[in-house]
């Protein structure tokens, strides 16, 4: 993981042209923990928004494994709390969009972790989620569209589990998708035992015009992870 | 969830208005559920859309689901309604009467929006759209405690769809149950799935590989 997050720093390559640019929206949804500025929530809806455009998509392929990412954008974040909504923009740079088709990990990352402030991954703690695929990993099918893509690209006669919707499914952040995962909302990383338990929020918080923001899940629910790409600039 | 509306709801629906107890003093109460979906409604289907169902009732009609059955409640008075949001597309429409159920299965772990569909009517538990999860099993959750939980979002049919648990290994064509709005005929159409042998849908539980959010909320949201 952190090889591939390197190197597509180092050689990532855009993977659409200026011909090519559409404003792309990525959305993830939960329900998981944390506070946004004085506002501490449990248990509460949250849903992070990215707005960026498809030019800045990078792409790195690594062992025929493709792994995107995209920096340049506004992200902004809701909590919803008894039926009232929280609104916060996030401060430019601090989060980033990334989806490593292999490993099966989508959301949002940042300089706390590639798995912080909000991810989608396979039903473990992601860095469990690599060991689970390939020809040394565990058969499938697995839950959630993330893993499931990750288990019949890295283990092809899975390809019978799953059906034809989740097998043409695409694999990029530059066209409209949705996957499914379970949640990682965890900077410091999950106790291990009890599994879903994050012990502490990260020492790095989240600046919003809102104050700071962070997630502590306690939750380890499921997500949504949605892409939106618009009509290009020049339809 | 996988028994649940089976031996539970489906033999609900025919005893359908005995009372129980609710557990809490009556007050407006919102359900909701989200998920992203393969849907139609009137003339237009739109792919991968956000479907956002939600039913207003009082938690005075929150009822326990009779014994036999299995642990949970159910609510059948209210007002359902359903949106989509597609690309630049943003329609809302209301259900018609006597379709839409809630309820929350505390046995077998699920809860979402059921329905009774086709003609003659029968009773589909996991559609058109419910939630299976941990979270149904662990939290005691009812329908009045305000509350979000996520799970496998199911939009089947025929439940349960596991032949091992009575099922035809098929979740069924929802286009010939449709349900009726103001908007004309309303689809949803579960295409992520998973735990697929031998062409048979084999899991009541993670075989959808789609992920719905549900919500009790108090008050008319």
């Amino acid at each position: 993981m952190r090889r591939l997050v390197a190197a597509a720093f180092v050689s990532g390559l855009a993977i659409s042209g200026s011909a090519q640019a559409a404003p792309v929206v990525f959305t993830a949804y939960a329900v998981t923990d944390g506070a946004l500025g004085s506002l501490t929530f449990t248990d509460s809806p949250v849903v992070m928004t990215f707005s960026g455009d498809t030019e800045n998509i990078s792409m790195q392929t690594v062992g025929g494994k493709a792994f995107y990412r995209i920096d340049k954008g506004s992200a902004r974040v809701s909590v919803t709390v008894a039926g009232t909504t929280t609104s916060a923009q996030l401060t430019d740079g601090q989060v980033y969009v990334h989806y490593d088709v292999e490993n099966s990990i989508v959301g949002f990352g940042s300089s706390v972790s590639p798995d912080y402030p909000l991810t989608m991954s396979c039903g473990l703690p992601n860095s469990a989620c690599a060991a689970l695929f390939g020809p040394n990993g565990i058969p499938g099918p697995f839950a959630g569209l993330v893993g499931a893509i990750a288990d019949f690209d890295a283990s092809p006669p899975d390809r019978s589990f799953y059906s034809a919707a989740v097998l043409n499914h695409r694999q990029t952040l530059a066209k409209s998708m949705v996957l499914t995962g379970t949640v990682n909302a965890c900077g410091p990383g999950y106790n291990l035992f009890p599994l879903t338990v994050c012990p502490s929020p990260p020492a790095t918080k989240i600046q919003t015009d809102q104050g700071e923001f962070y997630l502590q899940d306690q939750t380890f629910g499921d997500g949504i992870f949605t892409v939106q790409v618009s009509p290009r600039h020049d339809d | 969830m996988n028994c649940l509306f089976k031996s539970g709801l489906a033999a609900v629906a025919g005893i359908a208005c005995l009372a129980f107890s609710a557990p809490a003093a009556a007050s407006p109460v919102t359900y909701t559920m989200f998920a992203i979906a393969d849907v139609r409604l009137g003339e237009h289907s739109y792919h991968d859309a956000q479907l956002s169902l939600k039913f207003v009732g009082d938690t005075d009609d929150v009822q326990a689901l009779p014994p036999g059955t299995v642990a949970g409640y159910w609510i059948s008075t209210g007002t359902a309604t359903l949106q989509i949001v597609s690309g630049t597309h943003r329609i809302n429409a209301k259900f018609k009467p006597h379709q839409i159920v809630v309820s929350i299965d505390l046995d077998n772990g699920g809860a979402g929006f059921s329905s009774y569909v086709g003609n003659p009517q029968r009773f589909a538990p996991a559609y058109p759209l419910v939630a299976d999860g941990d979270m149904f099993l662990n939290r005691q959750p009812d329908l009045v405690k305000p509350a979000n939980y996520t799970g496998y979002a199911w939009s089947c049919i025929d439940f349960p769809v596991n032949p091992l648990q009575g099922g035809t290994g098929s979740c069924g064509d929802a286009k010939e149950f449709p349900l009726k709005t103001d908007h004309g005929d309303f689809f949803v159409t579960m295409v992520y799935i998973g735990q697929i042998y031998n062409g048979l849908i084999m899991d009541d539980y993670s075989a959808s590989l789609n992920t719905g959010i549900f919500s009790v909320l108090s008050g008319a949201h």
